[in-house]
């Protein structure tokens, strides 16, 4: 067999695009890479990597799930912000196709040594385990990429954290220059001490640091190397520069992990697809647009009563899709939006979900409710959530 | 965090009800508040027991 050696293939008219072949053997094709392992479709791993998703609402001042899907802000101790989603309307990334991007905004600044923040989707298990990342090879990669900003320079890190058996961190770095869209990407290893289970638990977590404070990290931490994980040594100690910045910002889009060696062009979905792969760990009864707790009949779970009892059955809630697990169920009044009560007329009475399955769920006001008049309209919105 | 037994009308238990916001909590393994809650329950905290049968 016969190998033809050569690092590019152009027209003999032209020196634009063609076929080009890097010194490891990856091929790009007009500059586009392709993947190394892994299938050409479905490559990414994280679910509303483009930030097109926010089910919960797009901007909270808490932390944790409470805009973009799948993703959030765990931040804490002295360090105050808003989370939330933003739209994108120029540079590279709005020219690779990106319209949104999430951001944490600082209002108080934290802490060198306790404060935290972090930005992290929890991946499920059986998702990585069924990739084809053989994760406990050396020889086997996965890669992350995203596009990254921040209004302070600084070096920042990441990490690609695994949950099962002995928790593994693999740690990264990336530098970033003031107010400067970068796009960051990273090639890790498997390692024969990462565990994946084949199963609907959280397999792994993709971290982002804006900052964690000395009390979260250790300088002694290596960069590019598995370690097993520790809440006190996540990575090394960080520059202070964005968390003593009141108004720093730090912006993500883009997030894809996917198997092999190269970061391939990011795997735009439509809208759709990425709303069902975000409702088998949320869904709501409202329409997209409206943040739940909105006095709204919009979209409700509906029904009458029957006889009058204090009790009334809402009906079943069916799921958009079916869920990662039987989820916890919120209740809001569609008259007032109160948390926890169902409409029977205009009269807000105490609401119960039960027979809660990964399909659906029984919803009605309880016994201890008010009376409900015969043919009163009953009426409820809701929210389930199987996260991570 | 404080928690609360439910009972449907037929005496059958399979939620938990999470006082904070009145979240419904199926007991289901891989549900993470549930989880949650088993831990609350090994750090030895009891919930309220069950209001009368809905």
């Amino acid at each position: 067999m016969s190998t033809i050696r050569v690092n590019a293939i152009q027209n003999t008219n032209t020196t634009d695009g063609g076929i080009a072949i890097d010194g490891s053997g990856h091929v790009s094709i007009e500059g586009q890479t392709l993947p190394s392992a892994g299938p050409l479709s479905n490559r990414n791993l994280i679910i509303n990597g483009a930030m097109q998703v926010a089910q919960r609402g797009t901007s909270s001042t808490s932390s944790d799930l409470r805009t973009v899907d799948r993703f959030y802000y765990n931040f804490g101790n002295t360090l105050a912000g808003t989370q939330s989603q933003q739209t994108l309307s120029s540079g590279t990334p709005y020219n690779e196709g990106f319209r949104n991007f999430y951001r944490f905004a600082i209002s108080t600044v934290g802490s060198a040594t306790s404060t935290y923040c972090q930005l992290i989707q929890g991946i499920e298990a059986q998702n990585i385990a069924t990739s084809g990342w053989q994760y406990a090879s050396a020889d086997s990669d996965v890669t992350v990429s995203f596009w990254v900003r921040s209004s302070v320079a600084q070096t920042f890190y990441g990490a690609l954290k695994t949950d099962d058996g002995t928790a593994q961190n693999y740690v990264f770095s990336f530098a970033l220059s003031a107010d400067t869209w970068t796009k960051v990407t990273k090639t890790i290893p498997g390692n024969s001490n990462v565990t994946i289970n084949n199963d609907n638990g959280r397999g792994a977590e993709l971290v982002i640091y804006p900052f964690m404070g000395t009390n979260y990290t250790d300088s002694g931490v290596n960069v590019d190397a598995w370690q097993a994980y520790s809440g006190g040594t996540r990575a090394p100690d960080m520059a202070t520069d964005w968390v003593l910045t009141n108004g720093a910002t730090f912006d993500v889009t883009g997030v894809q992990l996917e198997v092999g060696s190269v970061a391939t062009p990011f795997e735009h979905r439509n809208y759709g697809d990425e709303l069902a792969r975000c409702q088998r760990y949320y869904a709501k009864t409202y329409d997209q647009g409206t943040v739940p707790g909105t006095s709204t009949r919009n979209g409700c779970i509906a029904s009458t009563a029957e006889t009058t009892h204090a009790y009334a059955s809402a009906g079943t809630w069916q799921f958009p899709v079916t869920m990662r697990e039987a989820p916890t169920i919120l209740l809001y009044s569609t008259e007032t939006g109160t948390l926890g009560q169902i409409a029977a007329d205009g009269t807000d009475g105490a609401g119960v979900a039960d027979n809660i399955s990964d399909r659906n769920a029984f919803i009605h006001r309880n016994n201890s409710s008010s009376g409900v008049i015969q043919n009163a309209y009953i009426r409820v919105q809701a929210t389930a959530s199987a996260e991570l | 965090m404080t928690y609360q037994l439910f009972q449907d009308r037929f005496g059958e238990s399979n939620i938990v009800i999470r006082l904070s916001d009145n979240a419904f909590i199926p007991h289901s393994p891989g549900n993470t508040d549930y989880q949650d809650y088993l831990a609350w329950l090994a750090e030895g905290n009891e919930p309220l027991p069950a209001d009368d049968p809905s």
